[in-house]
């Protein structure tokens, strides 16, 4: 199964995202700051990261620009999952070239479907 | 012999002959009459005078010159005395054959024969005629010239050396409300009472004469009839005669006090002007167009403040020096616009000045001159950078609310989905709601602390002052806190109750929001340490963590709304940026100060005072449980016993504080102190020497010791020095004291 990284700073939203992956037996790794990300990124590899945008020591977007700019020799899916819910966020987002934008609130079980399409490259 | 006689006849008619001559030319008309008056003889000088030929007029009574202009009188007069025997002499206003008429002085004597007798009347005339006229004209023009002089609107006069007038003008008379013809021979002293006044002319007036120079006197008061002061200003100038010296000074005045009355308020209205244009917060400056330049020409206080320039940096300075060495700015492209246009330009634009961004909205306005070229340009420069600074503050806001508000409404409405969505074991309910229920509650405080925040900002919150035990609600507060492991929390007071006056419900409030940010922000836990100390009228409570600090540059707006620290340290750990805003309100509506001191890395201590209870005593009560070694201050005067009492807690030692004799004594008769600090004077029936009488007669045990803290001097014989082990006089030295009590405890005294 694949393996899935969720980085957020709020407990209570890995605690959420952890258990709506762990539906559909994901390998959930959790990072609670952009460093912790990052490290775990370069670490384990994982398939997908689910992105929170303001963490702490490094924002979402650094460590996206960690990820591309470092010699990562393969590239994880990135769903960025914020309360920033601005246009430009989003844009900025997308320029970047994440695969997925989502704003919380979140429906679960909406994730969990988004989670599975961007996995499978259907995006 | 008859020859002789002959020749002396000859001589005699020579002679007579000459003198004849002499008489018919004599520049003077000459008339011999009989003693009736009739002509005997007239000379030629009367012929070309009157036109009469002599052969005319022998004879004849000179009445026919008479003009009808001379009055009868004085023809009368005349001939009383001629007939008295007397020479009489006057003047005829005569008439000319051709009627013209003529003046003339005349001179008439009798003429005496051998016996004495008068038998004819010589006249001597003189024609004046041309005299008089000349006489005339001058008087015509003296006339002339007193008519300048009293049309003149300025004061002219002559003053003589003792400062008598000898002329004055109507115009200077009008000044002291008298006639011109009142004003000759006066003085100034006649006219003015004021001395300073007459001293300060007549010494103008000397110097003039003596020094023999004009003097220009550029302002003087005067005081004129009706009592006002009125302002001349005054040339005075020697009249210098032949002989070298000046007898008399011409002063011409110009009445300047309408003058001078226009220019005090126009410099009222300046002084008003300034004030206003100094008084507005816009910084403003006025730029005179130069041909490449432009120059300054005003400049206001804000202006100066604003770029930290001086007045004297700016005015007549030109634009672009400014510019270029203080700030940098696209001012002179403006300037250059405006100029072309003519037209008023309105800007926003960014100004550095020293290394800050300020937001200027800057209007340029042209001033024109009749031409329509423009001569100056007026730069209003409003400063908006507050505005921008709490647009982004705003903005900001929106940010974190939206983050903080988004953030536990993803996690409740993801957990209630995936309760309505799937089956779950009892445990992960319990878990799911209990998660929703801490992020509800998450919810519920921050919209909790925006309604806190608005309202007090407002004014709106009520806060019910009451008298309770800080102690007690710290304590009771820090129960909250103590599950949390990794948070060691460590409280100390001065006293075991000590009463603040307040709002406890607030300054729970209070306690909370600044023991919960030091548990936040000191994420790897530590020591969280509480103490209450008396501090003058207030009790201080300082909160001291070991956490992530705050660093020193965000101190002066850390109590600021919606300010949160600008980095991710700090981000990791959520917040409104409205709990420091609502401590800083609710201990200012306490009176209170608020505070932090703190270094980055090293933790940080905030703290705020709250004032003590007003009925001072009964906010300290007497434990009933006395420690077993303490040290009893027995004072009525709240803040010097709190003050002694910090020196003891400092030292080591407990103690108990009391207000009158009776509490001390009850005190004692519990637990018997080590030393006790007694003053004198005290609020209850008993003052200190009863004190230490009644402790006499009831003393079982050991004596103990007794230190007097008293505002008076050793003057009382009655009390000797047996009844104390120290004295000491307000204002003492507290460290002498505590050393004296350090002496009396380890027995040395």
């Amino acid at each position: 199964m694949a393996k899935v990284l969720v980085a957020d700073d709020e407990a209570s939203l890995r605690f959420l995202i952890t258990e709506t992956l762990e539906i559909e037996d994901y390998e959930v790794i959790e990072a609670e700051d952009g460093e912790q990300a990052v490290k775990k990124i370069f670490d384990e590899q994982p398939d997908l990261v689910l992105l929170d945008l303001m963490m702490p020591k490094l924002s979402g977007y650094q460590v996206i620009d960690t990820m591309y700019n470092g010699n990562l020799e393969y590239t994880p899916k990135v769903i960025m999952l914020t309360a920033k819910g601005q246009q430009e966020d989003k844009d900025k987002a997308v320029e970047l070239g994440i695969d997925y934008y989502m704003t919380k609130p979140f429906s679960p079980l909406e994730l969990l479907d988004i989670v599975e399409r961007v996995l499978e490259g259907d995006d | 012999m008859t020859n002789n006689k002959c020749d002396n006849c000859k001589n005699i008619q020579q002679e007579l002959s000459n003198l004849w001559h002499v008489i018919d030319q004599s520049p003077s008309l000459i008339v011999m009459t009989d003693l009736e008056g009739n002509i005997e003889y007239v000379n030629d000088k009367f012929t070309e005078v009157t036109g009469y030929l002599k052969e005319g007029v022998i004879g004849e009574n000179p009445r026919f010159l008479k003009s009808g202009e001379m009055a009868k009188d004085e023809y009368k007069i005349m001939w009383e005395t001629l007939l008295d025997g007397k020479e009489w002499k006057g003047r005829f206003h005569n008439k000319k054959k051709n009627g013209e008429l003529y003046w003339a002085v005349a001179s008439i004597s009798p003429i005496r024969n051998s016996d004495n007798q008068i038998t004819k009347f010589l006249a001597i005339q003189e024609d004046i005629t041309e005299f008089e006229r000349a006489q005339d004209t001058i008087d015509k023009q003296k006339r002339f010239l007193e008519k300048v002089l009293d049309i003149n609107p300025n004061p002219i006069f002559v003053k003589d050396a003792e400062g008598k007038y000898v002329i004055a003008n109507k115009a200077l008379a009008n000044v002291f409300g008298v006639t011109t013809e009142d004003m000759i021979g006066k003085t100034d002293s006649n006219l003015i009472s004021s001395k300073e006044e007459i001293d300060n002319f007549l010494n103008y007036d000397k110097d003039v004469l003596e020094k023999l120079e004009e003097r220009f006197i550029p302002e003087e008061p005067v005081t004129d009839k009706a009592g006002a002061t009125r302002w001349f200003q005054t040339v005075k100038v020697p009249l210098i005669e032949d002989d070298g010296k000046a007898r008399q000074l011409l002063g011409v005045a110009t009445d300047i006090t309408l003058h001078k009355k226009y220019a005090e308020e126009i410099k009222a209205k300046e002084q008003q002007l300034s004030l206003v244009f100094n008084s507005v917060s816009d910084a403003i400056y006025l730029l005179k167009v130069e041909e490449n330049n432009y120059r300054f020409v005003m400049a206001n206080e804000s202006f100066c403040k604003f770029t930290g320039l001086s007045e004297n940096d700016v005015i007549n300075t030109m634009l672009d020096e400014i510019i270029n060495k203080y700030f940098t700015s696209s001012i002179i492209e403006q300037c250059n616009t405006v100029r072309k246009t003519n037209q008023r330009l309105g800007i926003e634009r960014e100004l550095e000045i020293k290394n800050k961004m300020h937001f200027l909205e800057t209007t340029l306005t042209p001033i024109l001159d009749d031409d329509f070229e423009c001569t100056h340009i007026l730069v209003v420069n409003h400063d908006i950078t507050m505005y921008k600074e709490l647009d982004k503050m705003k903005s900001d806001l929106i940010n974190t609310v939206s983050h903080e508000i988004r953030t536990p409404l993803a996690s409740i409405l993801g957990f209630t989905e995936l309760m309505l969505t799937r089956e779950l074991k009892p445990e992960k309910s319990v878990k799911y709601l209990s998660t929703i229920q801490k992020e509800t509650k998450r919810l519920t405080n921050l919209i909790n602390d925006f309604l806190d925040v608005q309202r007090m900002e407002s004014g709106k919150q009520i806060f019910t002052m009451d008298k309770f035990d800080i102690v007690y609600v710290i304590k009771e507060v820090l129960e909250l806190y103590s599950e949390n492991s990794i948070h060691k929390f460590k409280f100390t007071s001065t006293n075991k109750e000590m009463f603040v006056n307040g709002d406890i419900d607030k300054v729970k409030q209070l306690l909370n929001n600044l023991i919960s940010n030091a548990v936040k922000y000191s994420p790897e836990g530590g020591d969280i340490s509480i103490k209450a100390c008396y501090s003058g009228i207030y009790i201080r409570i300082d909160i001291e963590d070991e956490g992530i600090g705050v660093p020193e540059d965000v101190i002066p707006k850390l109590f600021t709304k919606f300010y949160r620290i600008d980095n991710s340290d700090y981000r990791k750990i959520g917040g409104t940026g409205l709990g420091l805003a609502i401590c800083k309100e609710i201990v200012q509506a306490h009176n209170g100060q608020i505070g932090v001191e703190a270094k980055k890395g090293k933790g940080s201590i905030f703290y705020f005072t709250l004032p003590q209870s007003q009925e001072k005593f009964d906010s300290l009560k007497i434990d009933e449980e006395v420690e077993e070694k303490y040290i009893l201050i027995v004072e009525d005067d709240l803040s010097l016993a709190q003050l002694i009492s910090e020196y003891i807690f400092n030292n080591g030692w407990s103690y108990k504080i009391v207000a009158s004799a009776e509490e001390a004594l009850d005190m004692i008769q519990k637990c018997q102190p080590q030393v006790i600090i007694l003053d004198i004077f005290l609020s209850g029936s008993m003052n200190g020497w009863d004190m230490i009488d009644k402790l006499n007669e009831i003393q079982n045990r050991r004596k103990i010791p007794v230190v007097i803290s008293t505002a008076f001097e050793k003057t009382e014989k009655k009390y000797d020095e047996q009844m104390y082990n120290a004295y000491f006089v307000k204002p003492f030295s507290f460290e002498k004291m505590i050393e004296k009590i350090d002496d009396i405890i380890k027995g040395i005294l």
